[in-house]
């Protein structure tokens, strides 16, 4: 039996691969929209950050409830595909040092068309888009893990305008 | 917020361990000393 939609089947017992990218902070790795630290050596556990409005309390705000939530948009983002996480680099690019990489997601995993929601996760491997080899051994002792070194991206709105 | 398109399904995964490096011991100064020491006669 396979499992549809709105079902879950038997559990995996691998972590699911994706990709994402982080923003360097130093030398941690650290989430591009919440600006939260990925501990080394630790796992990251994902939590639901909407809070109720106090302005309209009764317009749809969720209950606190476990990341990832199925009709939320919490948990740990990994696309199922490189390239949407190259683009969502050069996207988010402004001088910064980007880590583009695979990231390990188990747990409670909402799998989308195009991508994860992940409720622990840890990197797996990642490529330092700018920086400089020292910072990419640093990440490598740090967070044992693998990490490349490369050329830094160019933003999508560079020359732009 | 990343784009990642329609929800297909839930998944329970449940790895025999975690992908998560395990931070290896910090040795202690006094211990280190007493592994140097000369075995006494």
């Amino acid at each position: 039996m396979s499992a549809g939609v709105g079902s879950s089947g038997a559990p995996v017992d691998e972590p699911i691969l994706g990709w994402r990218i982080w923003r360097i902070a130093g030398s941690h790795l650290q989430a591009v929209v919440w600006g939260v630290i990925w501990e080394p050596q630790a796992r990251f556990e994902a939590r639901c950050e909407e809070r109720p409005s106090s302005f309209w309390p009764s317009l749809g705000a969720p209950e606190p409830h476990q990341a990832p939530g199925r009709s939320c948009d919490c948990g740990v983002y990994a696309f199922t595909c490189r390239e949407d996480a190259e683009l969502l680099a050069r996207e988010k690019v402004d001088g910064d040092v980007i880590a583009l990489g695979r990231v390990s997601l188990w747990g409670r995993v909402i799998e989308a068309e195009r991508g994860f929601r992940g409720q622990y996760a840890y990197p797996y491997d990642v490529t330092l888009l700018g920086g400089s080899a020292q910072l990419a051994r640093r990440i490598r002792s740090e967070y044992a893990i693998d990490v490349d070194h490369a050329p830094a991206v160019t933003p999508l709105h560079h020359g732009s305008g | 917020m990343a784009d990642i398109g329609p929800v297909i399904r839930e998944i329970d995964v449940e790895p025999a361990e975690e992908p998560v490096p395990t931070p290896e011991p910090v040795e202690s100064e006094p211990e280190r000393e007493r592994e140097l020491e000369p075995a006494s006669t």
